[in-house]
């Protein structure tokens, strides 16, 4: 991908358009009640770009990159004023005859890099130092199947946006919130 | 971000044919060509998957799903992480998978596929992350 500097540097944090990788950990944890876990949530939030320097760059060529979900409830106990619009938990779909559960979760890491040794090193520093201001949800590590295949033996992935249209999303990033996938955003959903 | 970790009956898929298969995803299986399922008698998971609003845009999502397993445990599964400027742009996607369109004309992956969890999440810009960590 053209004009990308991320094997010289380390990827910033919250990089929606960092490359698809060979291997990811998804991370979703709650947050403990108490303003100490909420403080070391923010110090730990604050210090997310710096963790993925310290890791990714002991290989740079593994693209470590990771990105911070904050869910609704959570964003509501950190006080902040700007909670975007459309933030709420996930709706339950009580479909016949298969339904789709609606789960808890504060906060999820999606990380994401070329080597799963790299994504295991940055999850234990970050659960390290995030002690006991979380509990564990879940933690689920990935692995690219072939050419891009789920279990069920197909390729997936194949309608995400195409290469042309991340150079739209480059373009369009602006100081505000980069929220999501911003070809598709153009500007943040961010209530003042 | 909507995150929902699916697990698959792999046994099950397994004695379904291929042409089955790919009825139901609605690609090919070898070489993913995608296949026309206008007239056929149920949508597929592509078409499902595919939202148009009413103006007819296409509104893409950005996906980074991942499988995961432990075969000795039978484990076998999917984890769907999906990007959206827009939730309902998933909502409606997973209403269409559960619900169908028509209603009853559910997804037939979901025959094989099960969602365990489901979490909706805000990736905010490194800015109002900052933000965030510094208390607004």
């Amino acid at each position: 991908m053209a004009g990308h500097a991320w094997d010289r540097v380390p990827i910033d944090a919250q990089s929606i358009e960092a490359p698809l990788s060979q291997a990811a950990i998804f991370l979703v944890v709650g947050v403990s009640d108490g303003a100490d876990a909420l403080a070391k949530i923010r110090d730990v939030l604050g210090g997310l770009d710096d963790l993925v320097k310290t890791v990714g760059f002991r290989d740079l060529s593994a693209r470590l990159s990771c990105i911070a979900g904050i869910g609704s409830a959570l964003w509501d106990r950190l006080r902040v004023p700007m909670k975007p619009r459309e933030l709420k938990p996930f709706a339950a779909i009580e479909g016949v005859p298969h339904k789709a559960p609606s789960t808890p979760g504060d906060i999820l890491f999606h990380i994401r890099a070329e080597r799963p040794d790299i994504c295991f090193e940055f999850v234990r520093i970050l659960l390290q130092t995030l002690g006991s201001a979380v509990m564990m949800i879940d933690e689920v590590p990935g692995f690219r199947y072939f050419d891009a295949r789920d279990l069920l033996g197909f390729v997936d992935g194949t309608a995400n946006p195409a290469g042309h249209e991340i150079g739209i999303l480059r373009a369009r990033r602006r100081g505000g919130c980069r929220v999501r996938w911003r070809q598709l955003c153009g500007r943040a959903e961010i209530s003042a | 971000m909507v995150v929902q970790k699916y697990l698959h009956d792999l046994a099950a898929w397994g004695r379904t044919s291929t042409a089955l298969q790919e009825e139901i995803i609605g690609r090919t299986k070898i070489d993913n060509i995608e296949l026309d399922d206008d007239a056929a008698p149920r949508k597929s998971h592509k078409t499902l998957a595919t939202i148009v609003d009413a103006d007819g845009n296409e509104h893409d999502i950005l996906r980074d799903n991942m499988p995961f397993g432990r075969t000795g445990h039978g484990e076998f599964g999917t984890y769907f992480i999906g990007y959206t400027r827009h939730l309902w742009v998933i909502e409606k996607m997973l209403e269409r998978m559960f619900i169908g369109e028509p209603k009853g004309a559910y997804d037939r992956i979901l025959d094989f596929s099960t969602a365990h969890t489901g979490t909706t999440f805000f990736a905010p810009s490194r800015t109002t992350l900052a933000k965030l960590a510094s208390g607004g």
